[in-house]
């Protein structure tokens, strides 16, 4: 198999990813855009542990995979809790530590 | 002369006593509160009687010939020395007999004067502070001391005129009278500043003695200086706009102004450094050609004046006049003279001018007045003695001896004609319009209610030895060619102040016989002058060319103020306004929001952006690290 070309599935798996966490606003997405960068990154570590004849990169991917899991599920949560307490799924309105400032330059 | 009736010989160990007494008392009636209102009043007389009872004293023990105390050394850098110091001679004690015994005179008169009227307290404290810093002024013996007292008076002058200070006009006339003798006061520092320069050193008598050595350019350019200094403070023309203006003050501040401190600094300046006038003849000149136009200048606007105090202010500016005629051309025992007998009959009439008004009814123009004489005689016969001196009555008053003797002395120097021409036209002028003064205040039928003012001791005394003075003092110095009577002023002051060639034989005594005609001419047309204005109701005072003083003070105003004002206004806009509120102080405020506004932008609580500014950064470290290796 040719790991060029795998390894630019994994590149193009990582920027849409990236792509997505920049674009959209909506925080479930954004969450999708990380696993979609994740599995880009694991895919580029199999494709490695493929080409070294190394079961590394296996195991590698195997625990990527439980830390994404278990990230996943932490995020989740705090996208239901900031859902039911602030009312908010968009990451663009989840804005409440920042300093507001008035047109005269005070602090709101 | 020189046997003393008293020996003090502690007496040079209290000169400081003389200026600090009125200081002392000025301090006292600030810091004690709560008195009643006469008590400072006396705090005020006590302190200057202290003075002049130390002036006396010194005359008493034949104490006139330099004695210097030095009360403390003030400042001493490396080998240069400033002292404070004190120092009399025979000039100097002339002169502080003057300013303290008539400003006691005018502190006595006050203390009646301004009962009941408005900030007694205040009045008193800058009163003693003025005769203070005069006194200050005139026993100083280096520059530094001389400046600080001369600056006492700029301060004073300006709290005491606009002492009604409720009245927006009084306190223009106060702030005119302080920026005009402003520029005087910048001349004299900066002469100040040369001489120090020059001669390393401030003491005057150390200065005295380098001048001779010293170039004469900047002699001549220290002596211009110090001569702007005194112009400004004596109000000679052109910088004598703030006095006719200075009037809004109580009358008897005018009296202190004009008599014994103030206007007379200027004079006194001038003979102070003769010294270093005597060295630049020409320059000196000057001061006699300015000095003798404006004793012509101002009597010729005092005929156009129907405000008595206006009258006066004038015909203290045309006298003052004559004191710098006197000491252009050499004669500065003659100013001082002069400035003597003026000294006395001018707080006399100021005096009584400040009564008149009162009496009726605070109304300044004198064609309102007139019939005073029936109602009161000691008023009218003092005014009368002040009148007469003013116009230089021949023989029987002070200031025939006095005036007469500088227009002779005049007559000997460059352009001698001019200048002695100038004077006798002005003498001519005074008579007319002093008289025309009295004559229209206290002779025929009251053109107006006449109030009852009953005078007490405390102004009738000083009145009365006021007016005795005016006519009197000139006989302790008869004309020089009259070979009978005392001649004891001017040989007298001879070692200190030097004497003046007077003209000899027939030239002399036609100048005396003129001048003696001038004064009589000039009282004898005002007597028809006075009784066609009272009878037509229109007269000198309705000609405005001069009663505007030749519109001096306005063509000041346009030449002057207002290009100045322009100038404000330009400079408020653009440099203030533009320049500095908008560019620098807004622009840099909007610069600061701005760039915050960029900088908090990054961390606008957005998740997306962070992630991209990370991604940026990252994509920066590697290509950094890549152009590295």
């Amino acid at each position: 198999m040719n790991l060029l070309a795998v390894l630019f599935v994994s590149f193009l798996l990582f920027a849409i990813g990236l792509a997505v966490i920049l674009v959209r606003r909506q925080l479930l997405f954004v969450l999708m855009g990380i696993e979609v960068m994740t599995n880009g990154a694991v895919l580029a570590a199999v494709a490695a542990g493929q080409y070294w004849h190394s079961a590394d990169g296996q195991v590698l991917s195997l625990f990527m995979m439980l830390v994404a899991g278990s990230e996943l599920a932490i995020t989740l949560l705090l996208a239901m809790l900031s859902y039911r307490y602030l009312k908010v799924s968009r990451i663009d309105q989840m804005n409440q530590l920042q300093d507001k400032l008035d047109k005269e330059g005070q602090l709101l | 002369m020189t046997d003393a009736l008293v020996t003090l010989p502690m007496m040079h160990h209290l000169l400081w006593l003389i200026p600090c007494a009125p200081l002392l008392g000025a301090l006292l009636i600030i810091a004690l509160d709560g008195l009643p209102t006469r008590a400072y009043g006396v705090i005020a007389n006590l302190a200057v009687l202290v003075s002049a009872l130390c002036v006396a004293l010194l005359w008493l023990s034949g104490s006139w010939d330099m004695p210097v105390q030095t009360a403390y050394e003030w400042m001493h850098i490396d080998n240069w020395l400033l002292d404070v110091g004190f120092r009399v001679d025979r000039f100097t004690l002339v002169m502080a007999s003057v300013s303290a015994w008539v400003g006691l005179l005018i502190h006595l008169f006050s203390t009646q004067y301004m009962r009941h009227d408005f900030g007694e307290r205040r009045y008193f404290a800058y009163l003693n502070l003025f005769v203070g810093g005069m006194l200050l002024f005139i026993t100083a013996d280096n520059l530094i001391l001389l400046y600080a007292g001369w600056e006492i008076m700029g301060l004073c002058s300006y709290a005491l005129v606009s002492h009604y200070y409720t009245k927006d006009e009084n306190v223009y006339a106060g702030r005119k009278a302080f920026v005009t003798t402003r520029i005087g006061d910048t001349a004299l520092a900066i002469g100040i500043f040369l001489c120090f320069m020059q001669f390393q050193s401030l003491n005057l008598e150390s200065i005295f003695q380098a001048a001779p050595q010293a170039p004469t350019g900047m002699i001549a350019a220290i002596c211009i200086l110090f001569m702007l200094g005194a112009f400004a403070k004596s109000a000679q023309f052109p910088l004598h706009v703030w006095l006719p203006d200075a009037m809004a003050g109580p009358s008897t501040v005018s009296a202190l102004i004009h008599a014994a401190t103030m206007i007379t600094a200027g004079v006194y300046l001038i003979a102070r450094t003769h010294v270093l006038f005597d060295l630049v003849p020409d320059v000196r000149w000057w001061v006699a050609l300015v000095g003798a136009f404006t004793a012509l200048y101002a009597s010729v606007s005092a005929i156009g004046q129907n405000d008595i105090k206006r009258i006066l202010a004038y015909s203290t500016i045309s006298q003052i006049g004559y004191m710098f005629a006197a000491l252009g051309v050499g004669g500065y025992s003659l100013a001082l003279f002069h400035l003597a007998v003026h000294a006395c009959f001018k707080a006399l009439m100021f005096m009584s001018s400040g009564v008149i008004i009162e009496i009726y009814h605070h109304d300044h123009d004198i064609r309102n007045m007139g019939g005073l004489h029936k109602q009161q005689k000691f008023l009218s016969f003092a005014y009368l003695a002040g009148s007469l001196a003013l116009a230089a009555l021949p023989l029987v008053t002070a200031s025939f001896y006095s005036k007469d003797a500088i227009i002779a002395a005049t007559y000997t120097a460059d352009h001698g004609a001019f200048l002695a021409g100038l004077g006798l036209l002005g003498a001519l002028l005074t008579g007319v319009y002093s008289m025309r003064m009295y004559f229209m205040v206290f002779t025929g039928k009251a053109r107006s209610e006449i109030h009852d003012y009953k005078m007490t001791w405390a102004m009738k005394l000083p009145l009365g030895i006021l007016a005795l003075g005016s006519l009197c003092l000139g006989f302790i110095q008869l004309p020089d060619s009259w070979s009978f009577g005392p001649h004891l002023l001017l040989p007298w002051l001879e070692p200190v102040l030097t004497s003046v060639a007077l003209p000899e034989g027939h030239a002399g005594e036609m100048l005396e016989l003129l001048g003696a005609a001038a004064a009589v001419i000039g009282i004898l047309i005002a007597w028809p002058l006075t009784k066609a204005e009272v009878r037509s109701g229109r007269g000198v005072g309705n000609i405005g060319f001069l009663n505007k003083a030749l519109y001096i003070d306005d063509l000041a105003k346009v030449l002057v103020i207002r290009p100045f004002l322009a100038l404000c206004a330009v400079l408020g806009s653009v440099i203030d306004g533009l320049l500095l509120n908008g560019v620098l102080v807004a622009g840099v405020r909007r610069l600061m929001l701005n760039a915050a506004e960029v900088v908090s932008r990054g961390q606008g609580a957005l998740v997306s952006r962070y992630v991209l500014l990370m991604v940026l950064g990252l994509m920066l470290i590697i290509g950094y690290l890549t152009v590295q290796l």
